[in-house]
């Protein structure tokens, strides 16, 4: 039984999903995206993974990013926002884990 | 930025060399971005450092979700598969990878072409000639009535593609393990 290996699994899976929950909501830079994550232990991922995935969502056309100045001395950041077809993706990736925790939940039984 | 944090960004763009300019530089910025932030947020250099892990892993990490997520084809892909074979040398990178591509591109192409000619060579048949340039030949077999051009040309073609296209997508799931396998979620 290796339960660490089901969890880097589950995290692979859900990353998509939950980063592009979290643009929906407003735009948020990589380092926030990171640090948001890092709240949660089973999604929780560092910067060789999260860097690589924004920009394979960015090829994608998910998302779309532009660079912004921020304040008292911090370097230039790059926010990213979500799509037309980034809010298609994310709809379908939503009725498909309602599917998942419905059948989950009917399965374990009341 | 000190010098610990420039040699690390001049390491990952040197292995990012394989993409496009504007690309390299815009992952460099942003790298140098983050590492500003968590510089200010009082994360010493060695720590950061430390963070991001090593810069030809994260390089690597790049490369490889440029390439491998979905396993369709397209032309830009097969850049990038030669990008990231030629980055990252090694015996999959030197021989297996560009060989796998390569044939099944031919393949593919291959199972495309064999039809038309077939369609040509029947067509030309239809209207009374006899296309010199197109032959059937299977080892010994060698099509001669017109009416075996077509089926065999069909059969032959899609046979050819299906096998491309497995081929193809093996490639992918090589590269797509390779790039994954340093990095620990």
């Amino acid at each position: 039984m290796n339960v660490e290996d089901w969890k880097s699994q589950i995290k692979r899976g859900t990353l998509d999903f939950c980063i592009l929950l979290l643009i929906k909501q407003r735009p948020y830079y990589g380092y926030e995206i990171i640090s948001k994550l890092e709240q949660y232990p089973i999604i929780a991922a560092k910067e060789n993974t999260i860097y690589p995935l924004l920009r394979r969502l960015l090829k994608e056309e998910y998302i779309s990013s532009s660079w912004q100045d921020s304040t008292e001395g911090l370097p230039p950041r790059k926010y990213y926002t979500i799509t037309e077809k980034g809010n298609e993706y994310l709809n379908a990736m939503s009725l498909e884990w309602d599917n998942l925790l419905t059948a989950i939940s009917e399965i374990k039984g009341s | 930025m000190d010098k610990i944090m420039n040699d690390y960004l001049e390491k990952i763009g040197k292995h990012l060399k394989p993409m496009s300019t504007p690309e390299r530089i815009d992952i460099v910025k942003e790298i140098k971005s983050v590492m500003l932030e968590l510089q200010h947020n009082g994360v010493s250099s060695e720590q950061i450092i430390e963070r991001l892990g090593n810069p030809k892993e994260l390089a690597k990490a790049y490369l490889g979700e440029a390439i491998s997520k979905n396993s369709t084809f397209s032309w830009r892909k097969f850049g990038a598969v030669f990008a990231f074979c030629s980055s990252f040398a090694g015996v999959s990178g030197i021989f297996v990878l560009p060989i796998i591509s390569t044939l099944s591109i031919a393949l593919m192409s291959s199972g495309v072409i064999t039809p038309i000619g077939g369609i040509i060579k029947f067509i030309g048949y239809l209207m009374g000639h006899d296309i010199a340039g197109i032959t059937f030949e299977f080892g010994a077999f060698t099509a001669t009535r017109p009416m075996q051009y077509l089926p065999i040309s069909i059969v032959s073609g899609v046979l050819m593609f299906l096998l491309g296209k497995v081929l193809w997508k093996l490639t992918m799931k090589y590269i797509h393990a390779i790039s994954q396998k340093k990095i620990k979620l």
